[in-house]
């Protein structure tokens, strides 16, 4: 099964991402990260070189704190989106 | 008192006028590289029968050379032709394509799609892998859910940056639904 990565969204709720094909080096990833943590800036495109984890969870002009709180396998998560919609993240 | 000259094959070879049925290739040796644009050719300049060396660098002229980025996105040429790895850049292309299953992930199969985010009923971020020049550009989806019990839904992008867009899928009511949609992306990469 396919992994999915959660990340908390902007109301709280939780996100789920799907890596299309193969990331071996998580450069999909980080660059998600970067995009869905947007909130004012539109136009800026993902820099690997600056646009780190590191910095993502930092928190970048533009875009709100983000980072991953966990991963997990796809058949790790309930299917039915009521239950999905109602996920809380605890530590 | 002149030289006489004669090919492999015994033939005589005219000193004004050669034959180039007389010419034999077969035992010359190979040129034993890829052929460059320094390489010489000989031609008959118009067919007027004046002999003229031609860098083989010409021929990409002649015959049209692959095109440019830059000539795929001003879809004008005529002359250069498009390989595989430009064609996408031709504006009438998309840009990117997939499918958004109505679970909020991805079936199998996309093109220049990195990711895509399921942040609740009826919405989605999908993340572009090679960006869009800017936000101009266009996103058209289509519904492919066989389900009858969805009514009419349609979808909104929202939030659009060159690397991103978000998927709002509503039904009738205006109310978040979950649905499958296609989806390709045309505009400036």
């Amino acid at each position: 099964m396919s992994k999915r990565y959660l990340t908390l969204a902007a109301d709280g709720g939780l996100s789920i991402t799907e890596i299309s094909g193969d990331d071996a080096d998580g450069s999909k990833l980080t660059k998600t990260l970067f995009e869905i943590s947007r909130t004012s800036d539109m136009t800026t495109h993902f820099d690997p070189a600056v646009h780190t984890r590191d910095a993502i969870a930092a928190g970048i002009s533009g875009h709100r704190a983000l980072a991953l709180i966990a991963e997990c396998e796809d058949s790790d998560l309930p299917s039915d989106r009521y239950f999905r919609n109602a996920w809380e993240w605890s530590d | 008192m002149g030289w006489t000259f004669y090919n492999s094959n015994g033939q005589r070879l005219n000193t004004s006028t050669t034959l180039i049925d007389n010419l034999d290739i077969d035992g010359a040796t190979d040129i034993g590289a890829d052929i460059v644009d320094a390489d010489l050719f000989i031609i008959d300049d118009g067919a007027g029968g004046t002999n003229r060396k031609t860098a083989a660098s010409r021929l990409k002229t002649y015959i049209g050379a692959a095109a440019t980025q830059a000539e795929m996105e001003a879809a004008s040429s005529n002359t250069v032709f498009a390989t595989p790895g430009r064609t996408q850049n031709h504006p009438g292309v998309a840009k990117a394509w997939c499918v958004r299953a109505r679970a909020g992930s991805l079936n199998s199969g996309d093109y220049n799609v990195a990711s895509i985010t399921d942040t609740g009923t009826g919405d989605s971020i999908i993340v572009i892998d090679t960006d869009f020049a800017d936000a101009n550009y266009v996103v058209i989806a289509s519904e492919m859910d066989s389900v009858d019990n969805i009514v009419d839904p349609h979808v909104t992008t929202a939030n659009i940056a060159a690397g991103q867009f978000q998927l709002e899928i509503r039904n009738t009511s205006n109310s978040a639904t979950d649905a499958a949609f296609g989806i390709a992306c045309f505009g400036d990469q």
